[in-house]
């Protein structure tokens, strides 16, 4: 089952001269953890508001569990946790949480019942009857979070959930959105800190001036490269340049070398011609890129295009 | 049933994030105030049926004087309606401006639109509360002060209640404006003008007959005409809410039922745009 589905999805603001979305069309399957990426006006959150009715779209379509975005009645199963969100600062911790949970349409005993847990999960419990405009930055994101499952919403919206948050919370984040997962929801994150998003999501897609330049696995994104790192225990310089025919290009540092490899065979070639020059190998590490180095390569290459 | 709910929820938070603002508060404390100082300053002995001796702030009035106690009731009732109708709606607009631009804030309207409400009930649940925050004052004061004077003269004079209503309906007009502003201008201090703007050219506004005989151009007559016809006339209603207190036959309702119909078409028109809007 699709956690949400978007054809053509374009919007343009004011009078045609913003072009924030240009015909994007991407899926998310149930139980996905799926990260949006892009740099600063990529278009990420203007995909998202969309996604839950604060944008109209100009052009295209939407479906967020198999519902069209004007079903009012899908938001309940929807949590949203907005980049720079504000509550009304009179209201205490327990009380914003009672009344998003209102509006979600939330009984009473549930409020009761979930909200002590999620207070605790975000760590928050001893802070339930202070106001929140005495809260830092860290504890109302993680009081954003708490608001944003208090519906036990089937798919949860985060723009930008890590942001403000201290290391520690941080990880509570991670472990929490990994056993919402676990429990079958979905989660949509967007965000800029892709560090982040390479350890918690399994499927990504990238935005670049409102179009929808790569998507797929994280394990796609971040394939490993032809690069490959030889530990040894010395390399004399002259079995150094017996390599480079097997090479497209080779690094030598002073026990290690890093060779470019066109295939599997040179690597085997190179590894043999070690080995025949009694040179002792204690590892081949073949090099991952990281999502970081994958997405300045795809921003890289939209550019050129 | 759950859009009932829902919508309770946000009428009573508007409620909250009035009281927060302590303007109502004030407004509570000076209405407290009124009513104590009418507990103490009036002392009225009734012996069997009749009244042997009213006191007011320590002074003895005595029915063979030509004392009319029923009158004197009646008019301190009215002054109250009349400065509860014009002083309450103003204290009501300078408390009340702010509820919608503040909704709108970025960062807090995006979580609202993205809940399970429709964008008439966010509208809708803001404007109640506000009305309801200013009914319960009215309520207070106007029903406080004929509670005391009733028991303490025995003149249960009821025509002093209409003015509930009145206030009531005209700050729901006036309210209606000040929502629409919102929407489309996002500022408290604009809002806050045009509802002051309206209260104060309102009276100008009945007297257009007077004014267009005072100017050359039939553009004037259409304009004048035009902006009594398509404004509130809350001036109109402030006499109404006296002449109902007093006990004066009403002239002509049509100030009444026309200002409600233009509260109506402000609120929709508010609605309307706020629905249709990218936040």
């Amino acid at each position: 089952m699709l956690a949400l589905e978007t054809q053509d999805l374009t919007k343009i603001f004011r009078s045609g001269k913003v072009t924030a979305l240009d015909g994007v069309s991407l899926a998310v399957d149930t139980g996905h953890i799926f990260g949006l990426l892009g740099p600063n006006g990529a278009g990420k959150t203007t995909l998202i508001k969309i996604l839950l009715g604060i944008l109209y779209p100009t052009s295209g379509s939407a479906r967020i569990l198999e519902h069209p975005l004007n079903n009012i009645q899908v938001k309940e199963k929807i949590g949203y946790l907005p980049e720079n969100h504000r509550y009304p600062e009179f209201l205490k911790g327990g009380q914003v949480l009672d009344y998003f949970a209102r509006l979600s349409g939330v009984s009473m005993q549930d409020i009761q019942k979930r909200k002590p847990a999620l207070l605790e999960m975000v760590n928050l419990l001893e802070w339930q009857n202070t106001k929140i405009k005495k809260y830092s930055k860290g504890m109302l994101q993680r009081l954003g979070m708490a608001q944003a499952m208090m519906n036990d919403p089937d798919i949860l919206f985060l723009d930008e959930p890590t942001d403000g948050v201290d290391p520690i919370g941080r990880r509570a984040i991670r472990d929490v959105l990994r056993r919402l997962q676990s429990e079958g929801k979905t989660i949509f994150i967007n965000s800029h800190l892709l560090s982040e998003v390479e350890m918690i999501c399994d499927q990504v897609a990238i935005l670049d001036k409102g179009r929808l330049v790569s998507s797929g696995t994280v394990e796609e994104l971040t394939s490993p490269s032809k690069k490959y790192r030889f530990q040894t225990v010395g390399i004399p310089d002259d079995v150094v340049a017996k390599l480079k025919p097997f090479a497209l290009k080779i690094e030598h540092y002073n026990n290690s070398l890093e060779a470019t490899c066109a295939n599997f065979y040179s690597v085997n070639d190179i590894i043999d011609c070690l080995r025949a020059n009694n040179v002792v190998i204690k590892s081949i590490v073949p090099h991952k890129r990281t999502l970081e180095e994958s997405f300045i390569e795809i921003l890289k290459k939209d550019v050129i295009n | 049933m759950s859009v009932l709910l829902k919508t309770w929820a946000l009428v009573r938070h508007t409620v909250r994030e009035s009281l927060a603002r302590k303007t109502f508060i004030a407004f509570f404390t000076i209405s407290t105030i009124v009513l104590i100082f009418m507990i103490l300053a009036l002392n009225i002995e009734a012996v069997e049926a009749g009244m042997a001796m009213v006191q007011v702030m320590g002074q003895d009035i005595n029915k063979s004087d030509g004392f009319d106690i029923q009158k004197i009731i009646m008019d301190i009732e009215a002054v109250i309606a009349v400065v509860m109708f014009s002083g309450g709606i103003f204290l009501s607009i300078f408390a009340t401006a702010s509820l919608v631009p503040n909704m709108l804030e970025k960062g807090y309207i995006e979580l609202l639109v993205s809940k399970p409400l429709t964008r008439t009930q966010i509208i809708l649940g803001r404007y109640l509360g506000a009305v309801a925050i200013m009914g319960l004052n009215v309520i207070y004061l106007i029903g406080g002060t004929w509670l005391i004077l009733s028991i303490k003269t025995g003149v249960w004079y009821q025509p002093y209640l209409y003015s509930i209503p009145m206030i009531i309906v005209t700050f729901a007009i006036v309210h209606a404006l000040m929502v629409l502003v919102g929407v489309t201008t996002r500022s408290t201090g604009v809002t806050i003008m045009v509802a002051y703007t309206l209260l104060f050219l309102s009276p100008f506004l009945q007297q257009k007959d007077k004014i267009y005989a005072l100017l050359s151009s039939k553009v004037y007559y259409y304009l004048l005409e035009s902006l009594y016809q398509i404004l509130p006339k809350t001036f109109e209603l402030g006499e109404m809410n006296h002449a109902l207190v007093v006990g004066r036959p009403i002239d002509s309702w049509v100030p009444l039922w026309t200002s409600c119909v233009v509260g109506v078409v402000l609120l929709s028109s508010a609605t309307l745009i706020f629905s249709r809007k990218d936040f």
